[in-house]
């Protein structure tokens, strides 16, 4: 056996069944082996695209997802879909090739320090030298990528370390997951005293809630306690379909009732959020009545933005769990002692909330986006997942798309990665091949990664991809209109080939509409038919996302609409 | 502020930098740094500025999988305290 079949070993002994990648020099004798095997090789047609899609697939499965790639260059264009993968967390064994150890050091033809280059983007990484310590690698590798704050761990093999025999045959035994930590009692006992003293509680949860498993603790909490609450981007569906006291998204592009119970809050409840400027605004003035308290399995997220008066160092789920149990004896206390604060929640709900009624359409004018969305998340089955690329659409999902958990809301959060959403729809579809699957792109993402379309026909992946156009890169045309006085600098878009036909071309089924009253008999068809389907929706070109808060002000300063 | 980093941790290929990368983009900048083997562990002293929490630096460093502790001695306060918002 040698080094490159001891990673297929390793794959195998791990459930690995499914990887993305692209072959090239350095990491041929991995190809070689790969033949005779029963691994699912996805070939993309760019390593970004293997990238993003081996985080999409790890978003959708809950399980770690693996891309391959040959040295340098293979390696580089790697990098953009691992960053996304660390700034979200997210769960990956990258594999590359290297040029061969004597050589590394020499300038030679596609080596780059690929190591070096990306210590800033990974949990961990390893050179190895020797084959024969391949199998505990990446053993090593896939417990470090998914335990704790999961990451992406990247395994770089010199393409002499992939041909050399391995002696040491001996099966490494299957990783054990590290404990997780658990608050300690009495840390418990002070956030549910705290809790219990408050007028007006508010939950703030994001993606870590999801990262820990925890989704249904925090449901169960929620649904015990109605307190009310707030989520990041990658919050989204953390606390069911249309839960009363969910006020949604905060921040930037938050609702303003969210925003606004942050402001008015006298105790935050920070469970797997890491008060990013996204979300807080002006960090300063974030939630400025409030006593704070701040569950994370991460310490050092935990004080590095904001002073809290209480924080935890804890497994999510175990953290949940306890609280649950210590505060159902005192649910009516706080039922009692919050009630009025409650209503104020719904009530800013109500008038500040993302709910869109059916006849704010104007049947036969131009399509708005978040209209589009809505009608959207009316139509879309339950167990629809959504990816999303970055921009004006990619608010207009978090606004108005109603997501049951957020393992069906797959969102380039803390990298902002425009392109994200067509290979991460191909990662998701892969890992629930049940499910449909719809990436909602706009005219300039698509164009990212839009070779891509390659790897759904090849592989005849029944993926919807929605094409918000607004001949612009509207989020940027957004911030110029608003903050620039409308000094418009390259945000045209109105050369882009016509979509319809770019999908034909890739084998896919297309559709155009134009008017508003063309919206339900799109997302019809595209949710009747059975296979891959691109769906150009124009929209009306000047639509801006609303509430906006201006980089670096306080989100109590939101701009909204005609006041802008 | 200034304050000495201890820090010990398996002297694997890569490891300096990750530690010297962390301290950067931390926001801490080196004044001085020391770092020899001692039982199959590297021990590395530095002397650090910064303005920011350095307890929170040690916490990134301990994440770094080969750091298995980090800890911080204040020597000198150049600048006031940057208060946490
Ligand atoms: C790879 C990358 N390049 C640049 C940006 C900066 N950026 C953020 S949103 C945006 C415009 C996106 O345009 P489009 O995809 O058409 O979406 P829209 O905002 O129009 O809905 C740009 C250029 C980014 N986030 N990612």
């Amino acid at each position: 056996m040698n080094g490159a079949e001891a990673i297929l070993n390793a794959f195998e002994q791990h459930h690995i069944d499914t990887v993305f990648g692209y072959p090239g020099g350095c990491i041929m004798p991995l190809y070689d082996a790969l033949v005779s095997r029963n691994v699912k090789h996805i070939l993309c047609r760019h390593e970004q695209g293997c990238a993003l899609a081996a985080d999409g697939y790890a978003r959708a499965s809950g399980r770690i997802g693996v891309c391959i790639a040959t040295s340098g260059p293979g390696a580089t264009n790697l990098i953009t879909g691992v960053a996304n993968a660390y700034m979200d967390s997210i769960p990956l064994l990258v594999i590359t090739g290297q040029v061969p150890s004597a050589l590394i050091g020499t300038d030679a033809f596609q080596e780059t320090d690929i190591l070096g280059m990306t210590l800033g983007i990974v949990k961990h990484s390893y050179l190895v030298t020797d084959a024969n310590e391949i199998p505990q690698i990446v053993a090593e590798a896939i417990t470090l990528a998914t335990s704790g704050r999961p990451g992406p761990v990247w395994i770089d093999l010199p393409k002499d370390v992939l041909l050399s025999e391995i002696i040491n045959t001996e099966a490494v035994e299957e990783s054990h997951q590290p404990a997780s930590t658990a608050a300690q009692t009495s840390t418990a006992t002070t956030a549910v005293d705290m809790i219990l003293q408050a007028k007006k509680p508010l939950l703030y949860t994001g993606g870590g809630v999801h990262l820990d498993n925890a989704v249904t603790e925090l449901q169960q909490l929620i649904q015990l306690t109605a307190i009310p609450h707030v989520c990041t981007l990658k919050g989204i569906g953390n606390a069911g379909k249309n839960t009363a006291c969910d006020l949604g998204m905060l921040g930037m592009h938050g609702s303003r009732a969210a925003n606004l119970a942050v402001e008015e809050c006298d105790l935050l409840i920070a469970i797997g959020a890491r008060f990013d400027d996204r979300a807080t605004g002006k960090v300063s003035t974030f939630a400025p009545a409030a006593k704070i308290i701040h569950i994370d399995c991460d310490a050092a997220e935990i004080g590095k933005l904001k002073n809290v008066e209480l924080s935890i160092r804890s497994s999510l789920k175990s953290f949940l769990a306890q609280i649950y149990d210590d505060l159902q004896s005192h649910s009516a206390t706080l039922q009692a002692s919050t009630a009025e604060w409650k209503a104020h929640c719904q009530a800013l709900k109500r008038t500040h909330g993302f709910a869109m009624s059916a006849n704010t359409v104007d049947d036969c004018g131009p399509i708005a986006g978040p209209a589009f969305v809505n009608m959207l998340s009316s139509l879309a089955p339950a167990d629809t997942i959504v990816s999303c690329d970055v921009g004006q659409h990619q608010m207009w999902v978090a606004q108005y798309f109603s997501f049951a958990t957020p393992q069906q809301h797959l969102s380039s959060g803390g990298l902002g990665t425009m392109g994200f959403g067509l290979p991460a729809a191909i990662g998701a579809q892969l890992a629930a091949p049940d499910k449909p699957v719809v990436n909602i792109s706009g005219d300039g993402s698509i164009m990212m990664n839009i070779q891509e379309m390659a790897t759904i026909k090849r592989y005849g992946l029944p993926i919807k991809i929605i094409v918000l156009d607004n001949q612009h890169l509207g989020m940027v045309r957004q911030q110029q209109e608003l903050f620039y006085e409308k000094n418009y600098s390259e945000v045209d878009l109105s050369d882009n080939p016509e979509f319809t036909d770019l999908a034909k071309a890739f084998g896919m089924k297309a559709l155009k509409v134009t008017h508003a009253n063309q919206m339900r008999r799109g997302i019809e068809t595209l949710f009747a038919y059975s296979g891959a389907m691109l769906l150009h929706v124009c929209i009306d070109q000047t639509e801006n996302v609303w509430p906006i808060v201006k980089p670096g002000a306080s989100n109590k300063e939101m701009i909204e609409g005609a006041s802008a | 502020m200034k304050n000495i980093i201890h820090c010990e941790f398996q002297p694997q290929p890569g490891a300096i930098e990750r530690i010297l990368r962390v301290t950067r983009v931390r926001g801490f900048a080196i004044e001085t740094m020391n770092a020899a083997i001692q039982n199959q562990l590297m021990k590395l002293e530095m002397t650090v500025t910064g303005e920011r929490c350095f307890t929170n630096l040690c916490h990134q460093l301990e994440k770094l999988h080969e750091v298995q502790h980090a800890s911080h001695i204040t020597t000198v306060r150049s600048h006031p305290v940057r208060k946490l918002a």
